[in-house]
């Protein structure tokens, strides 16, 4: 066939036309891909959900009980048996704000380095973009977020009742937690970015990560207040990418003190590098996993 | 009586000549030009990464004991796609109102190129213009089902194909009822059975308005029933307008009674016409390598491997097998430098070449084993 039977095609005033060439490897058509297959986010957030909880007996009854048993156990254990400082606020309080924050970010870095590699069977059949279900991730991500604050109401009401005072803030000012919820959806999606694709050849890099997130947790002032740190020590916290984003969420919701400009400046930059490295990156690996996986 | 014999033949003609004439005012939906396909040959890890590799259990092949981390574990898939290019150069056109047939032998590259019209997979050489949507029709579809009931998965069928999910919602009672299924629709993926999850599919992908449709020759597996409902649905689709594909092994079936056929054999196509044309080229074809009695590239690459296999007792053959192949094809097959052939194929140089003397001093005359005698009469 000759180039022009392509071009009558082509030429048809038809409003479906479309063209078809070989997928451009590059950060925007990554992007592209991924804004073409955008109606798949809801089915492999779901797909995450489902499978978290699949061969348990209590099913989706371990949605609330996961978070409620972690949390119970971490505050026993920092609150009341190390007797860790939270300022004017219920330990529990302070710690479960944090907590929520860490687990969007944690749990959606997680789902995002384990999405090429769990959906392989869909993905090796359909060119659908590898972008599709590392994104979906935050799905899983934000529901954990939910339901740590879901706990976090009712200790609220708790309080309120108990003491008499309201330790969470609902305000203007809380729309800072947006934000820092937002950073840290970034940052699990540019985590994402490079551990999904070498997650899919190497188990290694889960079980490497899987230590590398729970080191970062204690670095990072989620059960402990950034004002406890020793002064020499915590110029080198406000230098930890993650630092600024929670704290933004604690400030939002319990009115701490927010993050330094040095510590919001280097979490900025960092993202801003770490989203651009990791589309290169992903994008190169993309065209090898599309093939492989 | 005479009469009657003397003028069918003429309707028949002048019926197939109109529809000829048709067709080729019909527009052009679907056209391809240097269709290609490559898989890539999966790196391996050299030095002591490799050895280490050789040496654990594939890591697929481990059930993690963290339960957070076992649970989504899919098994691996079956094989995957044999490395180099399952489809090569492939120009076609696909008019409205056409039934085509695309056949050749088993890895010719048949379902890859419908694959890859229905953008199911990208190529990675070639463009294609489409006037509107492909539908494919294909064996492999239950393998994207992976929802987890029915309902689900005929919203992601349609998901897939871009298809909104009201436009999923709407038509699913008709899918289903279509399918058979009836009173299904709360089952579960895993407990419907193979044929179960094809009917879904092909029903939900025949519920689809497409400019064309890609229709494997299995469709409806061995339901009659639904397997006729099926090729019915599909007629009215050709007469509304859309192009059919019909993919298939043989001339038989409905293949054999489409308008055009393209014969594809190692991903590309080697024959077009009309079906009597192309059963008769193909017929001279084989009849013309038994005469000859020469073996082939691929039956000497194949004879090659068998023997690699043998020597040194390695799974990768199947790999060297389509390297060896491609080489074949690129060197022609007199000019074949074997130690090249099991080097490309992921063998060590050294290692290779050891093998292949190996063989040269243990098997003379390879590759004449395979030969059949002489035929008596002379080759056209």
């Amino acid at each position: 066939m000759s180039a022009t039977q392509l071009d009558a095609v082509t030429s048809a005033p038809s409003p479906q036309l479309r063209i078809v060439q070989p997928p451009r490897w590059t950060p925007l058509g990554s992007l592209t891909r991924l804004w073409r297959h955008r109606a798949l986010v809801p089915y492999f957030g779901r797909r995450y959900l489902e499978r978290r909880y699949a061969r348990t007996i209590l099913g989706w009854v371990w949605i609330p009980l996961r978070p409620t048993l972690d949390v119970c156990a971490r505050v026993l254990l920092f609150g009341g048996f190390l007797g860790v400082a939270s300022g004017d606020r219920p330990y529990f309080m302070f710690f479960i704000v944090g907590m929520a924050a860490w687990q969007l970010f944690e749990r959606s870095a997680f789902w995002a380095m384990r999405a090429i590699e769990m959906n392989r069977t869909l993905l090796s059949r359909v060119h659908v973009s590898r972008l599709t279900p590392v994104v979906s991730a935050v799905i899983p991500g934000a529901l954990d977020f939910l339901l740590y604050m879901g706990i976090a109401a009712v200790g609220a009401v708790y309080y309120r009742l108990a003491d008499g005072a309201s330790y969470i803030a609902l305000d203007f000012t809380t729309s800072s937690a947006a934000v820092g919820l937002f950073l840290l959806g970034l940052y699990a999606l540019g985590f994402g970015l490079f551990l999904a694709p070498l997650a899919a050849e190497a188990r290694d890099v889960r079980f490497f990560t899987r230590y590398l997130f729970g080191f970062w947790f204690f670095l990072t002032p989620i059960v402990y207040p950034i004002s406890t740190i020793p002064p020499e020590y915590q110029k080198l916290a406000e230098l930890n990418p993650l630092t600024a984003p929670v704290e933004l969420v604690k400030y939002g919701f319990l009115r701490t003190a927010p993050p330094s400009s040095v510590s919001l400046t280097v979490s900025l930059v960092t993202l801003v590098v770490l989203l651009a490295a990791g589309l290169w990156f992903f994008a190169r690996r993309e065209q090898a996993s599309t093939e492989r996986i | 009586m005479s009469q009657t014999e003397t003028t069918e033949p003429r309707v028949d003609e002048a019926v197939a000549s109109a529809q000829a004439e048709r067709l080729v005012a019909a527009p052009v939906v679907v056209a391809a030009q240097g269709l290609s396909k490559l898989y890539p040959r999966p790196r391996k890890a050299r030095g002591l990464v490799g050895w280490i590799n050789s040496r654990l259990t594939s890591a697929e092949d481990v059930q993690d004991e963290d339960d957070d981390l076992d649970d989504d574990d899919e098994a691996p898939e079956d094989g995957g796609h044999a490395a180099g290019w399952v489809v090569r150069g492939v120009d076609l056109e696909l008019r409205a109102g056409s039934s085509t047939g695309i056949v050749g032998p088993a890895g010719g590259g048949k379902t890859t190129l419908a694959e890859l019209l229905a953008g199911l997979v990208p190529p990675t050489e070639g463009r294609i213009a489409l006037a509107g949507r492909v539908v494919p029709v294909l064996d492999n579809l239950p393998k994207l089902m992976q929802d987890n009931d029915v309902k689900r998965n005929v919203v992601l069928l349609a998901r897939i194909l871009g298809l909104p999910r009201s436009w999923a919602m709407e038509r699913r009672p008709g899918i289903i009822a279509f399918a058979g299924l009836t009173g299904s629709e709360r089952r579960l993926r895993k407990q419907m059975t193979t044929a179960e999850l094809q009917r879904l599919a092909v029903s939900t992908m025949l519920e689809v308005d497409g400019v064309a449709y890609l229709v494997d020759s299995t469709i409806g597996g061995r339901d009659r029933d639904f397997r006729a409902r099926c090729l019915e649905r599909l007629e009215e689709r050709r007469r509304a307008g859309a192009a059919i594909v019909h993919i298939e092994r043989e001339l038989e079936g409905p293949a054999g009674l489409c308008d055009e056929l393209l014969w594809l054999e190692r991903g590309q196509i080697l024959v077009r016409g009309k079906p009597d044309e192309i059963a008769e080229a193909i017929t001279q074809r084989r009849a013309g390598a038994r005469r000859t009695g020469a073996p082939t590239a691929t039956a000497k690459a194949a004879q090659f491997v068998r023997f690699l296999r043998v020597a040194i007792g390695d799974l990768r053959a199947t790999e060297a097998l389509h390297a060896a192949e491609e080489l074949v094809r690129s060197a022609g097959e007199d000019q074949v430098d074997w130690a090249d052939v099991a080097s490309s194929a992921g063998y060590d140089v050294s290692e290779a070449k050891r093998i292949v003397d190996r063989l040269a001093r243990t098997s003379d005359g390879l590759f004449e084993e395979e030969q059949r005698p002489e035929p008596t009469s002379p080759p056209p």
